[in-house]
């Protein structure tokens, strides 16, 4: 009796055991949908990523949006490339305390066109305070065809003075707004930056 | 006390007792058979009586080593189970700051919901990096009253990118949001940041 009931446990444990890698392959492959040569070009960026201490989900989370929009292989592999250059010269500008966030927002704001050296005027004139949100915000403006120059200085400027993330996402919204009513995006920013107020003394503002 | 001084009917008892009582020749094998003719009694059905009841176990090396290698697979199953599957890892947790005016932000629970307007459209699902660009994950749910499709879901404090995918096909990013710049897919995607406790 005792050996039978110890066989069966055993075997139903050796079950599991031989199971359980099978079990656990069934977790979702995160970057499934990339025929092999793209595969092992992510998986690579991947890699290099982990390596440099580089968040990892963001390429993850392009790869599977390429897959999710039907993109050719070579088209993503290539995409989550430039995210992963991206990512590496923000951390470079922001420096190794830049969160996670910051270095997304930093990356979709080189991306947009801003030159790092604009990045890093953000990051020094408040140092220790987080800048996804003026980022965020900088990346947006210059999609919306705001020049690249005017908004780096008109965020500089309200970053420096003083504006909190609740300014910068009022700004956005209004200068949204007035695009959309067809006023020019360089317009739109700048009577927008006015109506924020200075928070710091003058002799601080860059 | 000296045994003249007990009482005589306790001498009696003693001396009957110390008699040897002749059982015959025959008397442990009659022992033996009226234990065998006694029914054996039955042990209580319990379902899982078998599990519970109290035995030795001997068991050899190999399956000794099967039990351990089982117990090492729970092991296994249960810390896949606990990871998170969306590729982020544990350190990789996100600290921004920063929320969407417009959108409700709690202090434990970050529920936010997604608004669009497309009155045309039959289907509307919701994708981003919270449900790894899946269209069919999130599906929207369109208001009584017409061509308004909401869905609230939970997402992490952080910065999230995100799309609308009317009708299965046609991807567009959310008229209401800051853009994320266009990398080479085709559509600009939405941001979206969630704070960790008031709204901006």
């Amino acid at each position: 009796m005792n050996g039978r009931i110890t066989r069966r446990l055993a075997a139903a444990l050796a079950f599991v055991a031989l199971a359980a890698p099978a079990l656990a392959q069934q977790d979702p492959d995160p970057i499934a949908g990339l025929d092999p040569a793209s595969r092992h070009a992510v998986e690579a960026l991947l890699d290099s990523a982990r390596a440099e201490g580089l968040p990892t989900q963001p390429l993850i989370s392009k790869t599977q949006e390429g897959v999710s929009k039907h993109a050719p292989g070579k088209l993503i592999a290539s995409v989550v490339r430039t995210v992963f250059l991206s990512l590496r010269e923000a951390r470079t500008t922001l420096g190794p305390l830049a969160t996670r966030d910051e270095l997304t927002a930093a990356a979709g704001a080189l991306q947009a066109g801003i030159p790092s050296a604009a990045i890093a005027d953000l990051r020094d004139a408040r140092r220790g305070k987080p800048v996804t949100v003026p980022l965020v915000v900088l990346a947006d403006l210059v999609t919306r065809g705001v020049p690249r120059d005017t908004a780096s200085r008109a965020i500089l400027q309200l970053w420096a003075g003083g504006a909190g993330d609740a300014d910068f996402l009022g700004l956005w919204r209004g200068v949204e707004q007035d695009i959309v009513s067809g006023a020019a995006p360089a317009d739109a920013l700048l009577t927008r930056a006015r109506e924020i107020p200075v928070r710091l003394p003058p002799s601080k503002i860059p | 006390m000296t045994d003249s001084e007990r009482d005589p009917y306790v001498e009696w008892i003693a001396q009957e007792a110390r008699r040897p009582v002749d059982l015959g020749g025959d008397a442990r094998a009659r022992l033996l058979a009226a234990i065998r003719r006694t029914p054996v009694p039955a042990r209580p059905r319990h379902p899982f009586g078998w599990l519970l009841a109290p035995r030795p176990v001997a068991m050899s090396p190999l399956v000794g080593a099967a039990l351990a290698a089982g117990l090492v697979g729970i092991g296994v199953l249960f810390g896949v189970s606990t990871n998170r599957r969306d590729g982020r890892a544990p350190t990789e947790q996100p600290t921004a700051v920063a929320a969407k005016a417009q959108l409700p932000v709690h202090d434990t629970i970050h529920e936010v919901k997604f608004v669009v307007v497309a009155p045309q459209a039959s289907h509307v699902a919701l994708v981003g990096d919270f449900n790894n660009w899946n269209p069919s994950a999130t599906p929207m749910t369109r208001t009584p009253t017409g061509g308004t499709w909401s869905v609230s879901v939970h997402l992490d404090p952080g910065r999230h990118v995100y799309a609308y995918v009317v009708d299965g096909k046609q991807w567009m990013a959310d008229p209401s949001a800051p853009l994320a710049p266009e990398d080479g897919f085709g559509v600009p995607n939405s941001v979206v940041l969630v704070n960790r406790g008031a709204a901006l």
